[in-house]
């Protein structure tokens, strides 16, 4: 029973989702598909840029710790990453919504999707660490023996050994961070709060935000008529996030989570 | 490949350029000083705050936001933790519930992507169809639920941890696959699941989304649903934070909630079993 009703949340997020989006529809609340449209550019350019750069970062820091770096460099290293990876996403919210507020910086919408990009990555960038860690574990040693019988130094095997036995993890990782990264609401709701409260006084364009951090952001008003108007666009990031686990899987066999 | 190594006439030849090393390390340079740079930047202009943040009777202090983050994690987590290792147990071996486990396992990655935002989004539109109010305890319950999917992997990890041989050595003296789960695996990965528990403690008490949308942090009169007169730590940051105001008060209470996690999960860490520390030294 207990593992029917874990399995059981992502069918019933979607019932009441697309019971909700019916129900908004059927009641006539207004739905503006030009703001929708915009935020789901935000989000898909967000979450590419994030999974890219993220992904990037992370397997680059995996394979110097794991393959290359002296033992106490790794040890440093690896706590320190671990830090980053425990820091809350309020934490990373609340430095980037500083940054906008008490620097110069003018948050047009270049400025807030640059600073919102930098946060989704590094956030992201921590997570494939672990997993790229994980991934890097799982391969036989023999690979590495072999490479290094045959004069490979540590790059060379990190390089020309590990590297390419590793690219359909590397690939399934890209897929989670992507998921990972259309979801992320809290940090990217800050940021585009604090660009919004400083373009007010600077009477600047920003971004409005994304799919996600609109949700929070209308969610935690607590109004039903404007909560039940944003259902179409959760539905909209349901599928979006469900459909790119599913294309990870295709595409690679595997999309490593937690 | 390496084997092209074998193919170099001199030493010089098979020692890798210093390129890639040099953007390996760049990747991981550039991660310490992000975690160097948050710190330092929550240090810089939190700790002016720290007399304030830790006064009771001050609109920014923490210790009412310590109290409302306390109330939430021990809603959240004995739900949590139940449920997900109920379920663990059912996914930990085929042969106890055959196809569903193994399709529970393939599910497990597919339910644990959906983002919180969702989850607690849809939890949100429930309740508000069935004329609930937003409030913190019912913010607990949604921030149990959305737990499970973490809890039942990271027992399911514990379960299953190397575990190949001694199912087999079990089962040949007779044991059925139930008594295996229950008598053998469970004990075995007690120190683990512990640690399990400690992780998703700390996804609760960082839990900042999920329990605004759901208790309605931004609302209008929004504490009167708060049974302690505050939100949780994170909660309080985030609603605060993207004010210029009060900020550096606001840097100090992230800073709080930043270490009181690093302190939990390190429990975590250091609970893990030696063996597993071993594993990971890598």
């Amino acid at each position: 029973m207990c593992a029917v009703a874990v399995v059981a949340i992502a069918p019933l997020v979607f019932l009441v989702l697309l019971a909700s989006a019916t129900a908004a529809l059927a009641r006539g609340i207004h739905f503006a598909w030009d703001t929708f449209s915009m935020l789901a550019a935000a989000t898909v350019a967000l979450g590419l840029v994030g999974a890219t750069l993220g992904t990037a970062l992370g397997v680059g820091a995996a394979l110097y710790v794991v393959e290359i770096a002296a033992p106490s460099t790794r040890q440093t290293i690896k706590a320190l990453v671990g830090a980053l990876h425990a820091v809350p996403a309020v934490g990373y919210g609340i430095v980037a919504a500083g940054v906008i507020l008490l620097t110069p910086l003018l948050p047009n919408p270049l400025v807030t999707f640059a600073i919102a990009a930098i946060v989704l990555s590094i956030m992201i960038a921590s997570v494939v660490f672990v997993q790229m860690r994980r991934a890097l574990r799982a391969l036989p040693d023999h690979l590495r023996e072999v490479a290094g019988a045959a004069g490979a130094d540590p790059v060379n095997v990190a390089v020309r050994a590990v590297l390419p036995a590793a690219q359909r993890s590397i690939a399934g990782i890209w897929w989670s961070a992507f998921a990972l990264a259309l979801g992320e609401a809290t940090a990217l709701a800050m940021v585009f709060s604090a660009a919004q409260a400083k373009s007010v006084a600077a009477s600047a364009v920003v971004l409005p935000g994304t799919l996600a951090s609109i949700l929070l952001q209308v969610g935690a008003m607590g109004r039903s008529t404007e909560s039940l108007g944003l259902a179409p666009a959760a539905l909209v990031l349901f599928a979006m996030t469900i459909a790119s686990v599913i294309l990870g899987r295709r595409a690679v066999g595997h999309v490593p989570w937690p | 490949m390496a084997i092209d190594a074998i193919a170099a006439k001199g030493t010089s030849q098979r020692v890798a350029p210093p390129l890639p090393a040099a953007l390996f390390g760049a990747c991981a340079g550039v991660l310490c000083v992000s975690v160097v740079a948050i710190v330092g930047w929550l240090i810089l202009i939190g700790v002016p705050n720290a007399v304030r943040v830790f006064n009771p009777h001050d609109p920014a202090g923490v210790l009412a936001p310590l109290i409302a983050t306390a109330y939430v994690t021990i809603l959240a987590l004995p739900p949590a933790a139940i449920v997900g290792v109920f379920a663990a147990m059912a996914a930990a071996d085929v042969r106890v519930f055959g196809s569903v486990a193994r399709a529970m396992r393939n599910a497990l990655t597919l339910v644990g992507s959906v983002p919180t935002v969702i989850v607690a989004f849809a939890a949100l539109l429930a309740a508000l169809s069935f004329g609930w109010h937003p409030s913190l305890t019912g913010a607990a319950l949604a921030v149990s639920i959305i737990n499970m999917p973490l809890m039942t992997a990271l027992s399911l990890g514990a379960l299953t941890y190397r575990a190949a041989a001694i199912r087999e050595a079990t089962t040949a003296l007779g044991a059925s696959p139930m008594y295996v789960v229950v008598r053998v695996l469970l004990p075995r990965a007690y120190p683990r699941l512990r640690g399990a528990l400690i992780l998703v403690a700390t996804q609760i008490v960082g839990a900042a989304a999920a329990i605004a949308i759901v208790a309605g942090a931004q609302a209008p009169g929004g504490h009167g649903s708060a049974p302690i007169g505050a939100w949780p730590l994170a909660v309080e940051v985030l609603t605060r934070g993207s004010a210029a105001s009060g900020y550096g008060a606001t840097a100090a209470a992230a800073l709080v909630l930043t270490i009181l996690i690093w302190v939990l999960q390190g429990v975590a860490q250091l609970r893990a079993s030696a063996e597993s520390a071993a594993q990971e030294d890598r």
